[in-house]
């Protein structure tokens, strides 16, 4: 792309705007010159005149210092203290919005609310609600345990036109309330824009076509049906934190920004530039060392204790074998189990931790 | 040998000489001006940065400590300018036609405006990391000490920029 910058061609007009440049430096140049000769000459005969009124004005030198010791201000000795604002960690966040959107197709309604930005990402609240109960098969799943859906949808924003450049949800991640209620929160990247600065409200279309769920046996089950919603989503960055790591190791790979939102962490990727996203992925433990839940690029921090996060970036097949092996208690052996941070440590690519408030602190945390 | 030239020029223009400055600003005219108007979209418009940044690179050379550095120095105070000229409305129409005897194969005129347009696009930050690692063909050191940033920070912007640009363009731009 080098030769690119070849072909712009230059206007014949750049030899006299530098000609007049370099004109123009040169005048400033003399008239340093001049002013720095008048200057000399003006502080020779100051000190000749200062020469002369010193001998014969010796005695006004005290009342010109009391005078001045009168003029100097008081000045305090009380230090200042710098307080860094702390979030609000402890307060039940609020609602983001008091908008409620409902659809009902086939058989489902889905309620879509608490719709909200924070800069990096946008939120949605999603309650699926099933006339006829879900299989049995998914009722290990109705313990509270954290499950993950897949969907077909696409969605348009105001912010570039048609193509909005939000990529459309794919997953919502939650849990089963009871035998017909699953309640998931989609999270969605927001695509940086023009000056740098999302809206602070802008409007999304989002159309849901199916909801698939995995049992245990591996089998898909899918409701189809046609959802559509008109948000409106609105700037809330009350518990959100944004830090820039951007640090890499030899290789130009790394972590770039993380953003901690009151549900989740998400660290960016910094890879070289023939390399392929595809390839990498990154992994968050909380201070024990476990690794967090997962949901899509995000891990969320509910329930976790979060004092300490270690956020290592693996090559993406590594690390699958590695997770698969340590959950199938292949490192239960020998000298006996080992935390799984410890066994990331070694294995990634880069590595770093970042210390948050946390609600919850673990008996055990992660020397 | 040209490196010596111009490390001796740049330590005269260190010490005041407009004529050293002169010729090392004559070597890389065609160089600064083409950044400016990738900057800015505008052939006036580059012109005056272009005038800028030569006042201002002379008027502040005794701090470049490095004579070694110069293009990248230079270049940073370019970037510097740039950013206060930058303009929405570019004129990347008139291209094709100016350009039509230079095409290569695989690359169109048009192709290489809506390029250009789609950088035009990238927030301030990004649309220069990638003006200074793909056009200037700078290393993500030099981008860094130009733009004032970690060089982590310049492979942060690089990849966001690439991510924006797909967008746009098939991935074929940003691997040559």
């Amino acid at each position: 792309m080098g030769r690119q910058l070849d072909r712009i061609p230059v206007p014949e007009k750049l030899d006299e705007v530098i000609g007049e440049s370099l004109r123009q430096l040169r005048r400033e140049k003399r008239k340093k010159r001049m002013t720095a000769a008048a200057g000399l000459a003006a502080a020779v005969s100051v000190c000749m005149a200062g020469y002369v009124l010193g001998r014969n004005a010796v005695q006004y030198g005290e009342e010109e210092q009391q005078t001045a010791a009168g003029n100097i201000e008081a000045r305090t000795d009380e230090p200042e203290y710098l307080f860094a604002r702390g979030g609000e960690e402890d307060e039940i966040p609020a609602e983001h919005t008091d908008s409620v959107y409902l659809q009902e197709s086939e058989g489902i309604t889905l309620t879509v609310s608490n719709v909200y930005h924070n800069g990096y990402t946008m939120y949605m609240t999603v309650l699926m609600r099933s006339e006829e109960p879900f299989s049995d098969s998914l009722s290990r799943y109705r313990e509270g345990q954290g499950y993950t859906a897949e969907l077909e949808s696409r969605g348009a924003s105001e912010l570039e036109g048609e193509n909005s450049g939000i990529p459309d949800p794919d997953i919502m991640t939650g849990r089963f309330i009871d035998d017909r209620t699953f309640a998931g929160t989609v999270c969605t990247a927001l695509p940086d824009q023009e000056n740098g600065e999302i809206p602070d409200q802008f409007a999304y279309e989002w159309n849901i076509s199916s909801i698939s769920m995995e049992e245990d046996d591996g089998s898909k089950v899918t409701c189809r049906g046609d959802w559509n919603f008109q948000v409106e989503v609105e700037k809330n960055t009350g518990r959100t934190e944004v830090t820039d790591i951007n640090g890499t190791n030899r290789n130009g790979e790394g972590i770039g920004r993380v953003v901690k939102t009151a549900d989740d962490i998400y660290a960016e990727i910094l890879i070289p530039e023939e390399a392929r996203s595809e390839d990498y992925t990154v992994a968050v433990c909380d201070a024990s060392g476990a690794l967090m839940n997962e949901a899509g690029e995000y891990y969320r921090t509910e329930n976790r204790d979060i004092s300490t996060v270690y956020i290592f970036l693996c090559d993406r097949e590594e690390y699958e074998k590695l997770k698969s092996g340590y959950r199938s208690g292949e490192n239960a052996a020998g000298s006996g189990s080992r935390i799984f941070a410890e066994i990331l440590k070694e294995h990634a690519l880069y590595s770093t931790e970042l210390h948050f408030r946390s609600q919850y602190l673990c008996v055990y945390q992660m020397a | 040998m040209e490196g010596d030239t111009n490390i001796r020029d740049v330590k005269r223009a260190v010490r005041g000489s407009v004529d050293a400055y002169g010729r090392l600003i004559e070597k890389n005219k065609d160089y600064l001006y083409r950044t400016a108007f990738l900057y800015s979209g505008d052939e006036e418009a580059a012109l005056e940065i272009v005038q800028e940044t030569v006042l201002k690179g002379f008027r502040s050379i005794k701090q470049l400590r490095n004579p070694e550095l110069f293009r990248t120095w230079i270049t940073r105070i370019l970037i510097n300018t740039s950013k206060d000229y930058y303009r929405h409305e570019i004129r990347y129409a008139q291209m094709p036609e100016e350009e039509a005897a230079y095409e290569e194969a695989g690359i169109t005129a048009e192709e290489r405006a809506d390029l250009y347009e789609a950088i035009r696009r990238l927030p301030e930050k990004y649309r220069t990391a990638v003006i200074l690692r793909y056009f200037d063909g700078l290393k993500q050191e030099e981008i860094a000490f130009v733009m004032g940033i970690p060089r982590g920070s310049v492979s942060a912007y690089l990849t966001r920029a690439k991510k924006e640009l797909r967008k746009y363009l098939k991935e074929g731009y940003l691997n040559g």
